[in-house]
């Protein structure tokens, strides 16, 4: 080549009229996805082929166990009159080849037949099983503002999800909570109605009540402390009183977990603004509470509860098995909602707190307008989690002796109709858990999604 | 006779201080470095024997305390092999002063390290001084600046609200501590830690030591500790790898093994881990009875009862004195010497027996091993300082990886050959319904180790997979596009990004699996809740000192690791604006 | 002029240089601050020849012919999705291309991994996201890939970064991390990181794009003295007066094909096809 490139131009003009050409065939459609995605190297179809021998040897044999050779409806085929284990056995081989009469499949007849018992305890020994069902229902409706948008008469719901604790503890328990409780209750409701409904006539002395409210709260509950009420109550005695040691089961379990997420969020978003404060007696005592309930098993807890609660308190102060491992689940369950909250609020910019500042607002007005809602925003993944955790650690209460779904299960296994079923048991409970667990997850995640439009960073 | 629990508060005290005397050089130690060492190390020792004995010895248990400095001889040679309790003080066991020791000397050397940071000022956030470009005739600029200080709200209402907090917290203080002594002294429960050192009543078997009924609740709080720590190490171990398998099986591009990596990890998060435990534990009994236990290699045996192989001794059995041999025969009964007699084949051979029935896995001249390996370890961390000097000076890499883990692997095995120590294999032979000799491991702890490491597993693979999915794929392309192959930007670039995210969450994991083996009695497993927070409590009744103590255990290993990602965090930080 | 560090890595002798041609265009006496077209050696740097992508089914690069002399300095332009990016990135084996032929520097890529790696050892690239390490300083930022894959001693390599920070005007920030400087240091520092592994081809995917525009600049400048030592260069990006001062060749893509391709002026004066017209007069108001 010479100085000829010197003044050539270098102009070429191709104009763009490649048509696109179909993929060479190796590398599009079925072929193409099996050779990118499952034979792409050595060590890509080495795991292949491993993984499809381990499904081989898994998935048939666990379906055959529970859905062909299973047992689903409640029959007495053996004929001795009652229904049990013995009722799903059939002709199998044993391993000398002999015929003899064995379960092959899932005796889901186990479920069948106690589902009341592995639902709600012994509950129907006292009380009729409507009642645990219309709660449930009921909390449905309560939570359904919360969790989706678009729900019609939201400020309905949302009174009735005011409402419905009370509503549900006369439910289970049938009777109330004494009638100190039940007015600041009521009082509550009350005060609330006028932020509900912006538009309701009256508007003006209810507000007026809700300022003085607190302080009437304050008073109704220190005298609880000093005069008996003696049983007297504001609920109808209509219901039948089904005692704490009976509920059981499913029902136990969505006591406990329930409970524990509702309290556990309030008293978790305190210590995490505890922990953030700039008072230094506050932020230590905030610290050692949640580095202590995180630092030690919920188990250790759990004993504290039940065997060094009663020495905490006067003779004849007694607690319901309940309600101590309550007490306990709540703390725990807020000391590491804390923590999630705590990032949350370390997330936030100072911009804004200095922006709340610069208006005006003072520190709990701040809190709730302004840091709040942003910061509960950002950690709801966390909080879900959070929640997650808790409804299956509420399976550890059975080690006190509460009988949660597990310890109902337990339990049903020791009667001699059904001795056997462990694997139709066990296989039940963590079907009701991962239900309930994976559709937590799974909402946390389309929340996420729906909520990162508006907070994309 | 050597005891190897012996080497662990001398090694963690002296690899503790040569980290820390690395640091002190990098900020400017004008001392000679083996001076430092000494004093550090010396005083470290003496400080940290001295604390522990006096808190454990005195204030706890009201007795007189034993020789504060441990002596070579009672420290070396124990003439029992189990962890005696501590309260004869006499015959303290040197697992005992390893209980003692080492926290009071990673006590003294958190002490000097806080004085010495006083002094040098390392800084708060480790970040080492700006090197020296001088050289090049370039003036470093200045550091980005850090954290403005903390503005303190000096009001009277935050002092008043304080007053207050305190005030009534301490009254609810007050109300619980009065209302507990005076119950306790109603219900006729004796209180203090006297307890400790009653007999237990009961064995603990199925663990890692077994302990006999004989000896004391803190012998069996002590064999509890042990399995717990076992667990939770082997557990965290196990599940790391599965975890890190799973997790990085999570990512790949190939659709099937991405699939079920994800249903595994799905399905275990979203089951309660007590069923779990329960329901492994119901699996494993279901295998065959000993008689029919599955063998792996002829050598390993897998029943119902447990998981049983081979024990490696390493080092002879011990010598038994007369009246030793006269106490155990004793203790034994009537029955059990006549079958000992028997599968001795003969009187004669009983001593022989007696001392096989007691012998230690590191017995005596096992100290060779351990020597040896600390060795092997020094020589593999200079070894990789002057690797990483070489590569600086001129460039030229070394075989770094593989030279250590042979030295690791090969100068021990070689220094016990030389040295003639015995090895012997003790295999697990059926006799008659059962196994005996060999190591064996209960089903319980088996199913609780793996029932724990498959749920913790499935934690640790989500973690994993977002550690690595943080960091960006730009930072792999452009490693790539410097030329780095794969393995080199993985270690170089992305693992050390990615471990920034893994690590903080991952050590959370490893607390939550040791919490989790809390529930190990649901499967008939002794650890710290099953003897000092269960039957211990329940046989004596004195429930708020085994709560505290279960407590304090889990505790103090919480605060450790708290302590440990919050230094770790600092330092790995990223320097930003 | 990059200093030659001693390596133990084979390298291509280059041809003899030919004095330097001087164009037409610049005989018409233009503005000093224009490069004079130096060295553009007969010796072909990049050789692509028919080359195809997909990305599944979708055909992002469509039949490439494109021939690169060492010492040019090309400018890819193009709408956004007209694939300038991939085709770039093709060129030191970030993509794959299912068809056709890329010859770079005489080794042709292909799924080799040894070839792969001399590819890249000679080709430096520089990324619009910058891409810097954020656990390393700047200076270990430079000196990584000189260590590990020239294998240099650490004293040379430092010695080569910090005369290379010195080019881009950045030594006094050696000790810093990525994270403490503004997005035009970091540009700036990614171009000496590329720099320190003494690369015979640069490629430049649109590393001004991300920037503030008062720090583009700074970015363009040492972009152009770069140019100016004679460093074959292929750069996507949208700033045109760069390409004017200091490309020979403008290649205009779109729908993954070139479209069409000239020497700046006449491109910018003359653009003979009706979508390069189109494009020139949305971004050249």
């Amino acid at each position: 080549m010479s100085d000829v490139t010197a003044n050539q131009s270098n102009l070429r003009v191709l104009g763009g009229g490649i048509a696109p050409r179909p993929a060479p065939a190796t590398t599009v459609g079925v072929v193409g996805w099996l050779r990118e995605n499952l034979f792409s190297s050595l060590l890509n179809t080495i795991l292949t082929i491993l993984s499809l021998i381990l499904l081989y040897f898994t998935v048939p044999p666990i379906i055959e166990w529970a859905f062909l050779d299973a047992f689903w409806t409640s029959f007495d085929y053996d004929g001795n009159g009652e229904i049990g284990r013995n009722d799903c056995r059939v002709e199998v081989l044993d391993a000398d080849g002999k015929a003899i009469n064995a379960v092959r499949g899932a005796c889901w007849m186990f479920v069948a037949e106690r589902w009341e018992q592995l639902l709600f305890g012994d509950f129907f020994k006292d009380g009729s099983l409507l009642r645990p069902t219309l709660a449930f229902i009921g909390l449905f409706i309560a939570v359904a503002p919360m969790l989706f948008d678009q729900v019609p008469g939201r400020n309905v719901l949302l009174l009735f999800a005011v409402v419905y604790p009370l509503l549900a503890i006369w439910l289970l328990s049938g009777t109330g909570i004494g009638i100190y409780y039940e007015l600041v209750y009521l009082g509550l409701i009350v005060s609330i109605l006028p932020f509900l409904f912006p538009h309701m006539p009256m508007r003006e002395p209810l507000t007026k009540f809700a300022r003085i409210y607190p302080l009437l709260a304050v008073v109704l509950i220190a005298a609880s402390f000093f005069v008996s009420a003696d049983g007297l109550t504001l609920v109808p005695g209509i219901l039948t009183s089904v005692d704490t040691h009976l509920w059981g089961g499913l029902l136990l379990t969505m006591v406990i977990g329930v409970v524990g997420i509702v309290l556990s969020l309030p008293i978790g978003v305190v210590l995490a603004l505890g922990r953030r404060s700039h008072m230094p007696a506050v932020k230590l005592l905030c610290v050692i509470f949640i580095e202590f309930i995180r630092g030690v098993p919920l188990i250790t807890l759990l004993f504290m509860a039940s065997n060094m609660l009663p020495l905490f308190f006067p003779e004849g102060y007694d607690f319901d098995k309940l309600v101590r491992a309550l007490i306990v689940v709540v703390m725990f369950s807020a000391a590491y909602m804390a923590e999630v909250i705590r990032g949350g609020l370390q997330a936030i910019p100072k911009g804004q707190y200095e922006a709340a500042d610069a208006l005006g607002l003072s520190y709990w007005k701040s809190m709730y307008l302004i840091i709040l809602p942003q910061a509960l925003k950002i950690v709801i993944p966390g909080i879900v989690n959070s929640f997650i955790g808790l409804f299956k650690d509420t399976t550890l209460v059975l080690i006190i002796g509460l009988f949660d779904i597990l310890n109902t299960a337990k339990l049903a296994l020791t009667d001699a109709k059904w001795i056997g079923s462990v694997k139709e048991a066990y296989a039940f409970v963590a079907l009701v858990y991962f239900i309930f667990c994976f559709a937590m997850s799974r909402y946390s995640i389309w929340l996420e999604g729906k909520l990162e439009t508006g907070h994309k960073r | 006779m050597t005891h190897f629990a012996d080497y662990i508060p001398y090694v963690a005290c002296l690899l503790a201080i040569v980290t820390f005397n690395n640091r002190a050089q990098q900020a400017g130690n004008p001392l000679p470095s083996s001076l430092t060492f000494a004093i550090s190390g010396g005083a470290a020792f003496l400080i940290g024997a001295w604390i522990g004995n006096w808190i454990i010895y005195w204030y706890f248990l009201g007795i007189q305390p034993a020789n504060i400095l441990p002596h070579p001889d009672t420290v070396f040679s124990t003439p029992d092999w189990k962890w005696v309790p501590i309260c004869d003080p006499v015959r303290v066991s040197s697992l005992a002063k390893t209980l003692l020791v080492t926290p009071g000397c990673l006590l003294g050397i958190a002490c000097a390290m806080f004085a010495w940071n006083r002094q040098y000022g390392l800084e708060n956030r480790f970040i080492r001084p700006p090197p020296d470009y001088s050289k090049f005739g370039v003036v470093a600029a200045g550091h980005g600046g850090f954290e403005g200080s903390l503005i303190n709200n000096p009001k009277v209402r935050s002092v008043v609200t304080q007053i207050v907090v305190i005030g009534s917290v301490a009254l609810l203080f007050y109300f619980i501590v009065a209302n507990t002594a005076h119950n306790l002294d109603r219900l006729g429960i004796a209180s203090g830690f006297k307890f400790l050192c009653d007999p237990a009543r009961y064995d603990v078997t199925g663990g890692f030591m077994p302990v006999s009924s004989t000896e004391t609740h803190w012998a069996a709080f002590t064999a509890g500790l042990l399995n717990t720590f076992v667990v939770a190490v082997f557990g965290c171990i196990a599940a790391t790898i599965l975890g890190v398998i799973i997790g990085v099986l999570r990512l790949s591009n190939n659709w099937i093994v991405s699939k079920l990596a994800a249903v595994y990890v799905e399905t275990l998060r979203n089951i309660p881990v007590l069923l779990q435990i329960l329901f492994w534990y119901g699996i494993f009994i279901l295998l065959p009875a000993p008689r029919q236990s599955l063998k792996i290699f002829d050598t390993f045996y897998l029943n119902n009862r447990g998981f049983l192989g081979p024990k490696l001794f390493v080092g002879d059995a011990p010598v038994l004195s007369a009246e030793q041999q006269a106490t155990m025969i004793s203790e034994m009964g009537d029955v059990k010497y006549q079958r000992l007699v028997e599968e001795a084949g003969g009187e004669e051979n009983v001593a022989a027996a007696l001392a096989e029935s007691v012998r230690p896995v590191f017995g005596d001249g096992s100290s060779v091993l351990f020597i040896s390996l600390i060795v092997a370890f020094f020589a593999v961390w200079f070894y990789r300082r002057w690797a990483r000097k070489r590569q600086e000076a001129t460039g030229q890499q070394s075989p770094v990886f593989l030279v250590s883990a042979g030295t690791i692997i090969l100068f021990p095995i070689l220094c016990l050959l030389i040295a003639g120590t015995t090895l012997e294999l003790q295999h697990t032979e059926l006799k008659g319904f059962n196994f005996v000799g060999g190591t064996s491991i209960s089903v319980s702890f088996v199913a609780l180790w793996f029932a724990l490491s498959v749920y913790t597993a499935a934690f640790i693979a989500e973690i994993v997979r977002a550690g690595i999915l943080a960091v960006p794929y730009g930072q792999t392309e452009a490693s790539y596009a410097l030329g780095l192959r794969p393995g080199q930007a993985m270690r170089l670039n992305i693992l050390p990004q990615a471990l920034r995210v893994i690590v903080p969450p991952l050590t959370s994991q490893y607390l939550n699996l040791t919490k989790n083996s809390s529930l190990a009695q649901v499967v008939g497993f002794l650890e710290i809740v099953g003897t000092i927070g269960g039957i211990t409590l329940n046989q004596t009744g004195q429930a708020v000192e085994c709560i505290v103590i279960t407590m304090a255990v889990y505790l103090i290993i919480s605060l450790v690791i708290s302590v440990f990602m919050n230094w770790y965090n600092k330092r790995i930080a990223l320097v930003e604006r | 002029m990059a200093r030659e560090p001693k390596t133990s890595t084979t390298r291509k002798t280059t041809a003899a240089k030919k004095p330097a041609a001087k164009k037409a265009a610049a005989a018409n006496g233009d503005d000093v601050a224009k490069q004079p077209a130096l060295t553009i050696s007969d010796e072909v740097a990049i050789e692509v020849a028919g080359m195809n992508k997909w990305y599944g089914e979708f055909h992002v690069l469509r039949d490439i012919n494109l021939t690169v002399q060492r010492g040019e300095r090309i400018v890819i332009c193009g709408p956004s999705g007209s694939g300038k990016s991939t085709l770039i990135r093709c060129m030191n084996r970030l993509e794959e291309h299912q068809a056709g032929k890329i010859v770079i520097d005489g080794i042709e890529l292909t799924n080799d991994i040894k070839k792969i790696d001399e590819v890249r050892r000679e080709v430096g690239m520089v990324f619009q996201h910058f891409n810097l390490f954020p656990h390393l300083t700047i200076m270990e930022n430079c000196t990584l890939a000189p260590i590990w894959v020239r294998k240099m001693p650490k004293s040379e390599a430092e010695e080569i970064a910090m005369s290379f920070l010195e080019r881009v005007k950045i030594p006094e920030q050696a000790h810093k991390y990525p994270g403490q400087l503004s997005g035009g240091q970091q540009q700036r520092v990614a171009i000496a990181r590329s720099l320190c592994m003494n690369p015979r081809i640069m490629l430049f995917d649109e590393p001004t794009s991300a920037l503030d525009p008062e720090m583009i600049k700074e970015v363009l400048e040492v972009m152009v003295d770069l140019a100016g030592t004679g460093m074959t260069m292929l750069c996507v990006t949208h700033e045109m007066g760069f390409a004017r001062q200091v490309a020979n060749r403008v290649i205009f893509m779109d729908e993954g094909q070139i479209i069409e391709e000239n020497e700046p002026e006449e491109f910018f004066l003359n653009p003979q096809s009706d979508r390069t017209k189109l494009f020139l007069s949305q971004i050249l108001h």
